[in-house]
C-alpha cells in the first residue's frame, strides 16, 4: 500500500473574449493509493495572451498557449486593453 | 418487492406494487436509487452528468400568462467546482510596503492561507486573505483570478482582523482578464498599522 501525490493538468480551456482568447487551466492535486485515486483538489490559473511563457512549466499547456496565442491574438488583446477604462 | 409491467400505457415503464417503493440496487445489493410512493427519488450516490449537460430548472420558470416553460439554457445549472488559486500582486504603484498574500491571520486563528474559489454556474466566488504594511488607500491590482472576468464591477465587505473591524472596500474587476483591483476604504482611526484583511467577492465569467 503506497500513497503517492501528484499534480496533473486536467483541463485546458480556450475562452474567447471579444477578439482575443485566454487559457483557463485547471490542475488536479491528487493523492493515490497504489495508483487508485483517493482524493483530489483543484487549483486554477488563467493565462492571458501577454503571459510570460517562461513561467509555463507544463509542456502541454505551453504548446496550447503557443497554438492559440498567435501574434494577431496578442495584438487584439493589447487593443482590447487599450480600450478599457481603469475601474476605479 | 414485486414489479409489475404496466401495460395500460403505451410507453415501457416499471411500476411497483401499490404501496411499495421502487428500489434500484447496485452490485453490492444496497439501494442506489429509491423512488418513494409519492414519486420522490433518492440517490444514494453522486449524480454524474455527461459533458455539457446540467440540471434544468425550466419548469420553475413557467409563464403565468401562457403556461409555457422556458427552454433556454438560462435555466440549466451546468457547472459547479471548488478549488484554490494563486493570487498575485500585479501593481501597487505608489503604495507603502509590500502587500503579502495569504499571510498568517493570527487574530482569527486562520491557518488556511490559500485563496479559494467556488464556481456555481457562471458566478465565481472567491475569498482571500492579505496582509498590508499600511492601510494606504493606494489601489492594489491583483492578478491570478481562477476564471476570466466577463463583466466588470463588484464589491466586498472586508474584515480587518488586526482590530476586528469591518471595513468597506471596493473590488473592481477588469473585464476580459483575470485581474481585479482592490481599494481599501477605512477610517482615520484605523490608519497606519500593519493589518490583516480578509475579503471575498463574486464576479461573472463566461
Amino acid at each position: 500500500m503506497a500513497l503517492t501525490k501528484q499534480t496533473i493538468t486536467d483541463k485546458i480551456e480556450s475562452v474567447r473574449v471579444q477578439n482575443h482568447y485566454v487559457l483557463q487551466v485547471r490542475e488536479a492535486v491528487q493523492v493515490l493509493e497504489d495508483g487508485n485515486l483517493l482524493s483530489q483538489n483543484f487549483h486554477r490559473y488563467v493565462l492571458n495572451p501577454d503571459a510570460d511563457t517562461s513561467t509555463i512549466t507544463d509542456a502541454t499547456v505551453l504548446a496550447q498557449f503557443n497554438a492559440v496565442m498567435t501574434d494577431q491574438i496578442k495584438q487584439n488583446y493589447q487593443t482590447f486593453l487599450a480600450s478599457q477604462t481603469d475601474p476605479e | 418487492m414485486s414489479v409489475i409491467q404496466d401495460n395500460s400505457i403505451t410507453t415501457n415503464s416499471v411500476k411497483p406494487a401499490d404501496g411499495q417503493s421502487l428500489v434500484l440496487k447496485k452490485a453490492g445489493g444496497t439501494a442506489s436509487i429509491t423512488v418513494a410512493t409519492n414519486g420522490e427519488a433518492t440517490f444514494a450516490e453522486n449524480i454524474i452528468l455527461t459533458a455539457n449537460k446540467g440540471l434544468s430548472f425550466q419548469n420553475h420558470s413557467v409563464s403565468s400568462a401562457t403556461g409555457a416553460s422556458s427552454t433556454t439554457s438560462d435555466n440549466v445549472l451546468d457547472d459547479y467546482e471548488e478549488g484554490t488559486f494563486t493570487l498575485t500582486v500585479s501593481s501597487y504603484t505608489g503604495g507603502t510596503g509590500s502587500p503579502e498574500i495569504n499571510s498568517q491571520n493570527t487574530n482569527i486563528g486562520d491557518n488556511n492561507y490559500s485563496s479559494n474559489y467556488t464556481k456555481i454556474g457562471n458566478i465565481v466566488c472567491i475569498s482571500v486573505s492579505i496582509k498590508l504594511d499600511t492601510n494606504s488607500a493606494t489601489p492594489i491590482e491583483f492578478g491570478g483570478l481562477p476564471f476570466t472576468v466577463s463583466s466588470g464591477g463588484g464589491g466586498a465587505q472586508m474584515e480587518d482582523s488586526t482590530d476586528s473591524n469591518i471595513l468597506a472596500g471596493i473590488v473592481a474587476t477588469h473585464r476580459g482578464t483575470s485581474i481585479c483591483r482592490y481599494l481599501l476604504v477605512t477610517s482615520a482611526a484605523n490608519s497606519g498599522a500593519s493589518r490583516n484583511v480578509s475579503f471575498g467577492f463574486s464576479y461573472r465569467t463566461s
